[in-house]
């Protein structure tokens, strides 16, 4: 060290001498200060602290460098290169001086304060704004008009004239009749093959594009009627377009995948025309009373079965179920349990349920639901998986309709969960936006039940024995017994009915893996059935009932063609094969308008249910899973076995589930590299093919958008309660240690505890004992509970060794309530497609950062060094520099 | 002038307290309502915050008209009438009762009548639109009572409405809420709602105040209200 420091003096006196040839003595001192102020203070490198000193004093020749002067040119540059790190003399400071340089050069920027600049931006921005209102006026103005002109134009048209038609003795002439309906279908053909030109069809394009905008919020199942026949033609005229002018007959690998496209498309056509036919005119069917009189209600039984379900799961059902309003006389409750548990005979026996188990577990659910009929006989059955807890009004809402009309042989009820399902776990989107769910049960079921096509949903639905015993007994030959069921019933002349009113609420799926377990089984039972028993072969059934169960299965086979969706685009971008052989501006003039107005169109028929793009989102992630067991199912029915979905499990920690979105991401890789790829050729490839790659692109980053959203819910979200708190909002009260009360609203509830709310601040403190009053009708109920967490209005409470008698009562209070799962619907507002493309998109981002955060260790490294590269070129990216602001004047 | 008669089944029931509580919570409707005491043991004052030496009342005077000095008006607006240190035997209290009901007061207005456990109801003149609420608790002795009573109302006509009221429920006994669901399954004339046992209401009466004005976010608090509004209903569909 002393070596070292004697070194460094010996160089400095060395310097001292050769400087001083050149300079005075002045001068010398000067530039070693600088240099130790340099070299020590700034960090700078010996070279650069070195050098710098003679720089000041080039400088100095020609400004002259005092104090104040010293501060301003400090103070001016700081502003104009704002980014300068504080070792000065770095390499990357360097780049950012010249970069900076480079960029204050060329654009004319200046550090001043400039009022009349900022007074430009400001006023533009009022621009922007004001024509934003002014579209936004001009479109609420024009809904509006159109919804006027809509009222008054049905005011004039009244059904009389169509009545009379109807009853015409002309219209009775069936040769007539069918003479109309050909030219009719003739029309419609011509209608849909004339081909346009690109003008025509510019026009035409825009034409239904204004009528649908126009309508889009107009109220009224007219309306809706219209917008569909738009969509059904234009969608009609874009499929035949696609079939007579866009296939590439030259060359043999377009024409290939152009085909494998086509078919796609086709696909989703007829998906498109059977989903707007089944939901053209939901039927909202009311629940019929019954009669006052009980000694004629008929018997009802109750099945719950079950296989492997915790006994904690099933008891609040079998409960739940003893205190549906029925004569106790007539209303007979068993567990069906297949796990052939010793504890689970033992609890029924406790609350007084049946129990019923059987010496095999062959053909799974239905066969157990089979066994149990043999050993009970009420006239009604009603089922329950057994996660499904059932409201006090379950049966007072369905049983009328089997009183009203014997022929009806099943009603249904939605399934609700109070628990989030992946998607809306992982999403974090809980009751933001509709489930999967939805839209079945909302809308589907509704329109299938105006066809008298209601399916069988295997729970929360009740069933008359007597068509059960016509078709003998439960369908076991498939993994959906319940779909199959209804069917046959459907086959032998029964009815079914459809009341959309929750009526018991149950878990959803815990994590993703068996959600697509789930719905593996389900899209395999629905292909099973398609080859088995083919609804649209067969007696029985009418011709739209055949189109409802088809739509259904085809629903199923969605698989191939979402991923052909996603990775179509790519087959332009790699291969270079034109599977959509049109001119650019032709693909433009089609594909665009349709899509649009199909999804217009079914944002107002599925607004309420199910929002734009979700859809799209949903089917991704099942696509490649569903795949492989419908295509299996479809060729070989009798192959797989039913799994039982797993419910009421806990993730304690987060994690991604690298296994089940690999195939996602294998896709997202491909339209990446794509992407890339695309841009390549965009800067360096030929000119002509501009246009198609930029729509190429366009689907590409649609696509990715959508596998992100994709790929975002395989990050499984941590799920630490292990009894769901479900969200209420009812009055109660609590009586304190002291006796005295208080009110209280009730804001949630689980099968273990209670969230309450005071009027006021409230002086509980945590495990303090407070008795919790709950009432029932006229009936209250006192639980003793503790304190477990207290906030300003908050009270938690929980629930600790209630006897049975306070189990039951407490499940009648809260789970079993007649209103407990009414407001289910309620809560989303109508879409909007340009918000929820928002959704998604941030939903998607969402995905990818997801990705990086929960990259793999090999990984890591690679990833902190690739952020922090990204991070540094950006810093050395020319700022704007900063403004001269008066704190400097 | 709708009249309501508040009286213990037997001693202790705590009809005075829901007498006054009741009362508070129909000025807190702002319905016109007197509030008569025909109890010798005159506590209903002590409800409505008046002093403990306060010992004179109607029934230390002559006749009703003479009384009419002794009415008060507590803060919030109830006029109530206390009985006084005389006892006195049924005639004077048949007097009063009528003397309450020709007083000039408006169609609308509310009478509650504090009447003692013993009285006889027989004896004194009803009409139909008169509301008896006899005053119960959850225990095997009120049981009994009210078998008793529905017998004796079934054997005499009765020309008013009678109703039992529970008073002092506490829904964590298994006894009282097991014949509280007895009740109410099969007792005729119970009314349909009951007052929860309540610590604010003995807390207030050492305020010299009543529950409904103490403890506004109580389940006492409710309990009258909704017992006001159910004899609301009960009135209106007598018009």
């Amino acid at each position: 060290m002393i070596k070292h420091h004697y070194a460094s003096g010996v160089l400095q006196q060395f310097f001292a001498l050769i400087l001083s040839i050149l300079f005075t003595e002045k001068l010398v001192r000067f530039i070693f200060y600088k240099f130790h102020c340099y070299f020590n203070q700034h960090k700078m490198s010996a070279l650069a602290a070195f050098v710098t000193p003679f720089f000041l004093l080039f400088v100095a020749l020609f400004i002259k460098l005092d104090n104040k002067k010293k501060q301003q040119l400090k103070t001016k540059l700081s502003l104009l290169y704002p980014h300068i790190t504080s070792p000065f003399g770095s390499l990357a400071n360097f780049v950012r001086i010249l970069l900076q340089s480079v960029y204050l050069i060329t654009f004319n920027v200046t550090t001043k304060d400039a009022p009349s600049r900022n007074e430009h931006t400001k006023a533009t921005a009022r621009l922007i704004n004001r024509v934003f209102r002014i579209i936004r006026y001009m479109d609420s103005k024009l809904t509006r008009r159109c919804k006027k002109w809509w009222l008054q134009f049905q005011k004039k048209t009244n059904v009389k004239p169509l009545q009379r038609v109807n009853s015409f003795n002309l219209w009775q002439n069936r040769i007539l009749k069918f003479v109309f309906y050909f030219m009719l279908a003739f029309t419609v053909l011509l209608f849909v093959t004339v081909p346009f030109s690109l003008e025509a069809q510019a026009i035409f394009i825009s034409l239904i594009l204004i009528v649908a905008y126009s309508l889009r919020r107009v109220d009224g199942q007219m309306a809706t009627i219209t917008m569909i026949t738009l969509a059904v033609t234009t969608s009609t005229r874009y499929l035949w377009w696609r079939y007579t002018d866009t296939l590439n007959w030259g060359d043999p690998l377009a024409l290939t995948l152009g085909i494998g496209l086509l078919l796609a498309e086709t696909y989703a056509w007829l998906v498109l025309i059977l989903g707007f036919f089944q939901t053209i005119n939901p039927l909202h069917r009311k629940p019929i009373p019954m009669d006052g009189d009980t000694s004629k209600w008929p018997t009802v039984d109750i099945y719950i079965p079950t296989y492997n379900e915790p006994l904690n799961v099933v008891k609040p059902t079998a409960i739940a179920a003893q205190s549906i309003d029925w004569p106790a006389d007539k209303l007979n409750i068993y567990i069906l349990d297949d796990g052939k548990r010793p504890e689970f005979a033992e609890m029924a026996k406790e609350i007084g349920v049946g129990y019923l188990d059987r010496p095999d577990n062959s053909h799974a659910k239905a066969g157990n639901m089979n066994h149990a009929m043999k050993y009970t006989d009420g006239e009604y059955i009603a089922i329950f998986d057994c996660d499904h807890i059932p409201a006090r009004s379950f049966l007072q809402m369905t049983m009328g309709q089997f009183i009203k009309d014997e022929k009806v042989c099943l009603v249904q009820t939605p399934h609700h969960f109070f628990s989030a399902d992946p998607f809306e776990r992982n999403l974090d989107n809980h009751r933001q936006i509709p489930n999967e769910n939805m839209l079945f049960y909302g809308l589907i079921q509704d329109g299938n039940d105006m066809w008298d096509a209601t399916f069988f949903c295997g729970s929360c639905a009740v069933l008359k024995r007597k068509a059960l015993d016509d078709i003998g007994g439960f369908a076991v030959e498939t993994v959906t017994e319940d779909a199959h069921t209804a069917l046959r019933m459907q086959r032998a002349g029964y009815k079914t009915a459809y009341i959309n009113i929750p009526q018991a609420a149950g878990l959803a799926t815990d994590s993703l893996s068996a959600h697509v377990g789930q719905r593996i089984r389900w899209a395999r039972g629905m292909a099973q059935i398609f080859r088995l028993d083919n609804p649209l072969l067969g007696k029985g059934l009418s011709l739209v009932q055949r189109l409802c169960y088809i739509n259904a299965m085809l629903h199923f086979l969605s698989g191939i063609p979402r991923i052909v969706f996603l990775t179509a685009p790519l087959a332009l971008i790699y291969l270079d094969a034109y599977i959509i052989y049109a001119p650019f501006i032709a693909i433009f003039l089609y594909i665009v308008p349709t899509l649009m107005q199909v999804k217009i169109t079914n944002s107002r028929i599925q607004g309420k249910y199910r929002y734009s793009f979700w859809g799209e989102v949903y089917e991704s992630v099942l696509a490649w899973y569903i795949l492989k067991p419908t295509t299996v199912a479809l060729f070989n029915p009798n192959k797989g076995k039913f799994n039982v979905t797993e419910k009421g499990g806990l993730n304690d920690v987060a994690r991604y589930d690298w296994l089940i979105s690999k195939p996602y991401i294998v896709l997202l890789l491909l339209n990446v590299l794509g992407m890339c790829y695309a841009i390549f050729r965009l800067i360096f490839g030929d000119v002509s093919q501009i246009g198609v790659l930029l729509i190429s692109m366009l689907w590409v980053s649609y696509n990715m958008m959508i596998l992100g959203a994709a790929v975002a819910v395989a990050a499984e979200a941590k799920q630490v309660r292990s009894s769901h708190r479900i969200k209420a909002n009812f009055p109660a009260a609590i009586r304190l240690a002291n006796g005295r009360t208080i009110k209280v609203k009730i804001t949630d509830y689980s099968d273990s505890g209670v969230g309450i709310e005071t009027v006021h601040e409230h002086s509980c403190r945590e495990n303090d004992k407070v008795e919790l009053l709950m009432s029932r009708g006229k009936k209250q109920f006192s639980f003793p509970t503790f304190i477990c967490n207290t906030r300003k209005r908050q009270i938690g409470l929980t629930l600790r060794d209630l006897s049975l008698d306070k189990q039951k009562a407490f499940i009648q209070c809260t789970f079993s309530r007649a209103d407990a799962w009414l407001d289910w619907q309620d809560n989303f507002k109508h879409d909007k497609p340009s918000y929820s493309f928002k959704r998604v998109f941030y939903t998607s981002l969402r995905g990818y950062s997801n990705l990086i955060f929960h990259a793999p260790k090999p990984f890591r490294p690679f990833i902190i060094f690739m952020t922090n590269v990204i991070e540094v070129m950006i810093s050395l990216l020319p700022k704007k520099p900063k403004k001269y602001s008066k704190l400097y004047d | 002038m709708k009249r309501v008669f508040l009286k213990g089944i037997k001693g202790g029931t705590g009809s005075t307290s829901v007498a006054a509580n009741l009362a508070c919570a129909f000025r807190k409707s702002n319905e016109d309502i007197l509030l008569i005491d025909l109890d010798p043991k005159s506590d209903v004052g002590l409800h409505l915050g008046l002093p403990w030496q306060h010992n004179s009342g109607w029934s230390n005077f002559p006749n009703f008209e003479s009384a009419i000095e002794e009415f008060f008006t507590d803060n919030d607006g109830v006029i109530f009438l206390p009985y006084g240190s005389n006892s006195l035997g049924i005639k004077r209290l048949q007097e009063t009762i009528a003397g309450v009901s020709n007083l000039k007061t408006s169609q609308s207005a509310w009478v509650i009548f504090d009447c003692p456990n013993y009285i006889d109801l027989n004896d004194f003149s009803f009409t139909e639109q008169d509301i008896v609420l006899e005053v119960i608790n959850c225990d095997a002795i009120c049981h009994s009572l009210v078998y008793k009573r529905l017998v004796s109302l079934n054997q005499a006509t009765k020309d008013w409405q009678h109703y039992f009221l529970v008073n002092k429920y506490n829904s964590a006994s298994e006894l009282e809420s097991d014949l509280l669901q007895v009740w109410q399954s099969e007792t005729p004339l119970l009314a349909p709602i009951h007052i929860n046992k309540d610590e604010v209401i003995k807390e207030s009466t050492a305020f010299k105040n009543v529950a409904v004005n103490c403890a506004p976010y109580s389940v006492a608090y409710d309990d009258f209200e909704t017992l006001a509004g159910w004899l609301v209903s009960k009135a209106s569909k007598n018009d």
